[in-house]
C-alpha cells in the first residue's frame, strides 16, 4: 500500500528533479528562467510538506517571486541583444570527455551524498535541545523567529549587511558603467490593470503587515513581509507608477539602512544593561523586537525593490 | 575600565564600529570627514588592541556568548593567538590603507567615493567578524560579507576587464560558499553543534565529519584561490583599483585561507588522517612552486604581485602536515609578514601606475631615480616576502623549516627554500627593470607627474614595508601571544 | 521512507547543479545551477529534523531563511553584473567590427 502522502512526496520530488534538470540543462535562457521559477514554486510546496511554513512563505515570495523577476529582467536584456545578431556561440563549450567525466563524478557524488544525508541523525543534537527548552518559555511564540531574532540574531544582523552590500554593488554598476538604450516599451497598461492594482495594493499591504505582525507568534516575519511589500513595489515599478531616478534621496537611503542601523545600535546598547551584546533587556523586550523587526521589514522591502529597479532612486510616476 | 570590560568591549567595537560608520557614511554621503572618522576609529582600535592582547595572554583564550545565551546555543566570539594576530593585521592594514585611499579618491576622476567608502568600512567590519567568529554558520555569513564587499571593489576600476574578472570571481565565490555550506550542514546533522569551541571538545571521529571538513575546505579554497582553484585571482586582483587590490590580496583571500587552518587545527582535528594532511601540504607546495614560476613570466607589475599572493597563501597549508607549535607560529608569522608586505607592494604599484599610467614592467625603466620611495618599497617588501634576514619573512621561514626538520618531513623544508628563491627571483626581476633598463623618461614629463603623489600616498606603503621588516626583530616578543591556546603540541619556539 | 526520498532528491539536485556549473558556459545557466545547489543544501538542512519525534528543529529553519536572503542578494548582484558585462561585450564587438584591427591588443 502506498499512502497518499507518500505519493504526493514522490510526485513532488520527481517534479523537482525534472524541472531543475530541464532548467539548468535547457538551451534557451528564457526557458531556463521560467522553469526555474516553477522550481521555486515546487520548493515552496516542499517546504510546506516538510512542516516549514516560514520557509514556504519566504521561498514563494523571494525564491520564486523576486529572483524570478530579476531573472526575467536579465533575460529580456539578453534577448534583445541576441536578436541583433549571432546565435549563441559554442566555441568554448567543454568537450565530450570533460562532460562524461563530470557526469560520472556527479553521479558518484549524488549516490554518496544521498547515503550520507539519509544516514545522519534525526534526534535532537545539543543545540537543538537547548533551543527547544529555552524556546518554550520565550516571549516570542514562533520558534523560528526566536532563533532569528534572539538565539542567532547576530546572523540575521550580518545578513542585512550582505543585502546592503549587494545594493552598493549594483549602485557601482549604475553609476560607473553604461547599459545600451534598449528602447524599452512604454509601461504596459492593460484595461483591467488599474482596478486590479487598486484592489491588490491594500490587500498586499494588509498581507505584508499581517506577516510582520504575526511573525512573532506564528509563521511569517520581517523577511516574508518585506519580500511581499517589495513585490508590490515591483508591480508599481513595472506599470510606471514608480519611475527610476538618477539619485537616491536621503529618505530612501534612510529606509535602506534603518533596519541594520537600529539592530546594530541595539546590539551595542545591550552592553548597558547586560554583559553581552545583543542581549534583550528584562523589560520591554517585546516592544524592542517589534521595533527592530519593523525597521528590518522596511529595509528589506526597500533593498529588494531597489535591486530589482536597477536605478539609484524611484519617484512617483504618471498614473492614468 | 578593567580588563574584563575591555575584553567585552573591544570585539564589539571591532565589528560594530566600522559597521555603524559605514551606515552613517552611506546615509550622509560623507567624503573626507568619513576618512578622518575611519582613521580615528582605526587608531582607537589599535590603542585598545594592546591591553586586550595582554588580557588574553593573561587570562587565556576569550570566549564570549552573544545574546547572553548558553554555550552551544549562542554564537560565540572566540579569540586565541591566531585570532589576535589576524585582528592586529586587519587593524593595521585598514588604518594605513584608509590613509592611502582617502588621498587616492581625491585624485581619481570620476571618484567612486560614494561606493568605495561604505564598501571599505563594511569589509573592515566583515573581516573582523570573520576572525572573531566561533560558529560555523556565522562564518558562512561573514564569508559572504567579505565576498560581496570584495567583488564590487574589483569593478571600481571602470573597465571591461575588471567586470569580466569580477564575474569570474563571483562565480567561484558563489559555488565555493555553497560547498562550504554543505559542509556546515553535514556538521550540524552529525554533531548537532555549530560552535567551534564546543566541537573541539566534543566531536568524535565520524566519516560524515570528514566529508564535512573536505567540503568546507574545498569551498573555502575556491575563495582563497588555493592551487588548483586559483584561476580567478590574478586577473581580479590585478584589475582592481590598487587600494582594493591591497585589501583583497593581503586580507580577503587570506581570511578564507585562515578558515582552513581554523577548521583543521582544533574543531575538526579528529577527522583527518596523516595521508590527508600530506595531501593538503602537497597542494600548498604545488601552489608555491607553480604560482611563483607564473609570477616570473608576467609582463605586468600587478600580475606579478597577484601571482605572488597565490604562491604565498600556499605556505599556510604547510601547517597541516607539520602540526607543531613551531609550525603554528611560523605560519601565523608568515601570514602577518605577507599581509603587511603585500599591501605595501600593491599600494606602491598603485603609485607607480598613477604616474606611469600603465603597469607593464618595461615602463619601470628609470623609475629608481624619480619614484625612488616606491621602488624602495618594492625592494623592502619583496625582501620580506622572499624571507631574507632580518625580515619577518625570515623568522617565519626559519620556524617553518625547523618545524619540518624536527618532524622529519625534510621535503617541506626543500619547498620552503625553493619558494624563497623563486620569490627573490621575481622581486629582483621587477627591480632589474627599474634599475638596469635604459631610461626612456628623460625626455618625458614623468618628473612633473610624480608631483601629484602626496605624502598620504607615498608614506603608507613605506611604513607597511618597514613594519614587515621590523617583524623580524620581534619574533621572540610575539611568540607567546601567537601560542595562546594553540591547538597543537610539540616544541616551543 | 519519506526522508530517504527527499535525501536522494537533495543529493541529486546538488550533483545536478554542480554538473551544470561545470559544463554549462552560459552565465545565467551557471547562476541557476548554483541556486539549485544552494536549494539542495537548504533541503538537506531541513531534513535533519524531519523525522524527529520531538518535532521540527527551528535552528536549521532559521539558517535556511538566512541562506535564502543571502542567495537572493548574491544572485541579484550577479545578474546586474551580467547585464552590464554583456552590454560592454556588445560595445566591444561593435567598435571592433567598425575599427577593424587598428586598435590591436593593449
Amino acid at each position: 500500500m502506498i499512502e497518499p502522502g507518500f505519493l504526493l512526496d514522490l510526485l513532488l520530488c520527481l517534479g523537482l528533479l525534472g524541472i531543475a534538470g530541464s532548467a539548468v540543462l535547457s538551451r534557451g535562457q528564457f526557458r531556463a528562467t521560467v522553469l526555474f521559477m516553477v522550481f521555486g514554486l515546487l520548493m515552496a510546496l516542499t517546504w510546506a510538506r516538510l512542516q516549514a511554513p516560514d520557509l514556504a512563505l519566504a521561498e514563494a515570495a523571494i525564491g520564486a517571486g523576486l529572483t524570478g523577476a530579476l531573472l526575467l529582467n536579465a533575460c529580456k536584456a539578453t534577448y534583445t541583444r541576441r536578436q541583433a545578431g549571432e546565435a549563441a556561440s559554442q566555441d568554448d563549450a567543454p568537450g565530450t570527455v570533460f562532460r562524461l567525466v563530470a557526469a560520472g563524478l556527479s553521479i558518484l557524488l549524488a549516490a554518496g551524498l544521498a547515503w550520507l544525508m539519509y544516514s545522519l541523525t534525526v534526534a535532537d543534537g545539543p543545540a537543538a535541545a537547548m533551543a527547544r527548552s529555552e524556546g518554550e518559555s520565550h516571549f516570542l511564540g514562533n520558534p523560528v523567529t526566536v532563533v532569528l531574532l534572539d538565539f542567532r540574531a547576530y546572523d540575521t544582523l550580518l545578513e542585512m549587511a550582505v543585502l546592503l552590500l549587494a545594493l552598493i554593488g549594483v549602485h557601482i554598476l549604475i553609476r560607473h558603467y553604461r547599459l545600451p538604450d534598449l528602447h524599452p516599451p512604454a509601461p504596459v497598461s492593460p484595461p483591467m490593470l488599474t482596478p486590479l492594482l487598486t484592489v491588490a495594493t491594500p490587500l498586499m499591504l494588509m498581507a505584508g503587515l499581517y506577516l510582520f505582525w504575526a511573525g512573532s507568534q506564528s509563521p511569517g516575519g520581517a523577511f516574508q513581509s518585506g519580500a511581499l511589500l517589495a513585490a508590490l513595489g515591483v508591480l508599481y515599478r513595472l506599470t510606471g507608477r514608480l519611475v527610476p531616478t538618477g539619485t537616491a534621496s536621503p529618505g530612501l537611503r534612510l529606509i535602506l539602512v534603518i533596519g541594520l542601523a537600529l539592530f546594530s545600535l541595539f546590539a551595542c546598547a545591550a552592553l548597558i544593561w547586560s554583559s553581552a551584546p545583543l542581549q534583550y533587556p528584562e523589560t520591554a523586550a517585546y516592544s524592542l523586537v517589534l521595533l527592530i523587526e519593523f525597521a528590518l521589514t522596511l529595509s528589506i522591502a526597500a533593498t529588494l525593490l531597489m535591486l530589482f529597479s536597477g536605478s539609484l532612486g524611484l519617484a512617483r510616476g504618471q498614473t492614468s | 575600565m578593567g580588563l574584563t570590560e575591555l575584553s567585552i568591549l573591544l570585539p564589539v567595537l571591532m565589528v560594530f564600529g566600522p559597521l555603524l560608520l559605514a551606515l552613517l557614511v552611506f546615509l550622509a554621503q560623507w567624503q573626507r570627514s568619513a576618512d578622518w572618522l575611519g582613521m580615528g576609529l582605526g587608531l582607537i582600535l589599535l590603542a585598545l588592541l594592546t591591553p586586550f592582547s595582554g588580557a588574553v595572554l593573561l587570562e587565556g583564550p576569550l570566549e564570549m556568548q552573544l545574546g547572553g545565551h548558553d554555550r552551544g546555543l549562542a554564537i560565540p566570539f572566540y579569540v586565541d593567538g591566531l585570532t589576535l594576530a589576524m585582528l592586529w593585521l586587519n587593524t593595521l592594514l585598514f588604518l594605513f590603507i584608509q590613509v592611502y585611499a582617502g588621498a587616492w579618491l581625491q585624485l581619481k576622476q570620476p571618484a567612486p567615493a560614494a561606493e568605495f567608502r561604505p564598501l571599505f568600512l563594511l569589509l573592515w567590519s566583515g573581516l573582523n567578524a570573520l576572525f572573531l567568529s566561533g560558529d560555523l554558520f556565522n562564518l558562512y555569513v561573514t564569508l559572504e560579507i567579505t565576498t560581496l564587499a570584495a567583488v564590487p571593489l574589483v569593478i571600481l576600476s571602470h573597465g571591461h576587464a575588471a567586470m569580466a574578472a569580477a564575474m569570474r570571481y563571483l562565480l567561484f565565490a558563489l559555488v565555493g560558499s555553497i560547498i562550504f555550506l554543505l559542509g556546515v550542514a553535514l556538521v550540524y546533522a552529525q554533531a548537532g553543534l555549530l560552535s567551534l569551541p564546543l566541537l573541539q571538545e566534543q566531536a568524535e571521529p565520524h566519516p560524515a565529519l570528514t566529508v564535512a571538513l573536505l567540503a568546507m575546505t574545498a569551498g573555502v579554497a575556491m575563495k582563497a584561490a588555493l592551487f588548483p582553484v586559483h584561476a580567478w585571482l590574478p586577473e581580479a586582483h590585478a584589475s582592481a583599483p590598487s587600494p582594493a587590490s591591497a585589501l583583497l590580496s593581503a586580507l580577503v583571500a587570506k581570511a578564507a585561507a585562515y578558515l582552513i587552518l581554523r577548521l583543521w587545527m582544533g574543531p575538526l582535528e579528529a577527522q583527518w588522517t596523516p595521508a590527508m594532511a600530506q595531501l593538503m601540504g602537497a597542494l600548498g607546495a604545488a601552489g608555491i612552486i607553480y604560482a611563483s614560476i607564473q609570477a616570473l613570466r608576467q609582463t605586468r607589475l600587478k600580475r606579478v604581485i597577484a601571482y605572488s599572493t597565490v604562491a604565498q597563501l600556499g605556505y599556510l597549508l604547510l601547517l597541516i602536515p607539520m602540526a607543531s607549535v613551531l609550525a603554528w607560529n611560523g605560519v601565523i608569522y608568515h601570514a602577518l609578514t605577507h599581509g603587511l608586505a603585500k599591501a605595501a607592494l600593491f599600494l606602491a604599484a598603485g603609485n607607480l601606475i598613477m604616474v606611469l599610467r600603465d603597469d607593464s614592467l618595461r615602463n619601470l625603466a628609470g623609475c629608481d631615480r624619480v619614484l625612488s620611495k616606491n621602488i624602495l618599497v618594492i625592494g623592502l617588501a619583496g625582501v620580506a616576502i622572499a624571507g631574507l634576514p632580518p625580515t619577518g619573512g625570515f623568522i617565519a621561514k626559519w620556524w617553518l623549516i625547523s618545524a619540518a626538520l624536527e618532524s622529519g618531513q625534510w621535503w617541506w623544508a626543500v619547498v620552503i627554500g625553493l619558494g624563497g628563491l623563486l620569490a627573490a627571483a621575481y622581486i629582483f626581476r621587477i627591480l632589474s627593470y627599474a634599475f638596469f633598463s635604459p631610461d626612456p623618461h628623460q625626455e618625458t614629463p614623468i618628473h612633473q607627474a610624480q608631483g601629484q603623489l602626496t605624502r598620504a600616498l607615498v608614506w603608507p606603503p613605506v611604513i607597511l614595508a618597514f613594519l614587515a621588516i621590523a617583524l623580524g626583530m620581534a619574533g621572540g616578543l610575539l611568540a607567546p601571544f601567537l601560542e595562546i591556546a594553540a591547538p597543537v603540541t610539540g616544541a616551543q619556539a | 521512507m519519506t526522508v530517504m526520498l527527499y535525501a536522494t532528491t537533495a543529493a541529486t539536485l546538488f550533483a545536478l547543479g554542480l554538473y551544470a556549473v561545470l559544463v554549462r558556459t552560459g552565465l545565467i545557466h551557471r547562476l541557476l545551477a548554483a541556486n539549485v545547489m544552494a536549494t539542495a543544501v537548504f533541503l538537506f538542512l531541513i531534513l535533519v529534523s524531519a523525522e524527529n519525534p520531538e518535532g521540527v528543529d527551528a535552528i536549521p529553519q532559521a539558517m535556511v531563511l538566512t541562506g535564502i536572503v543571502i542567495a537572493v542578494s548574491l544572485t541579484a548582484f550577479a545578474l546586474a553584473l551580467l547585464r552590464y558585462l554583456q552590454a560592454a561585450d556588445d560595445e566591444e564587438d561593435q567598435t571592433g567590427s567598425q575599427d577593424g584591427r587598428q586598435n590591436g591588443p593593449d
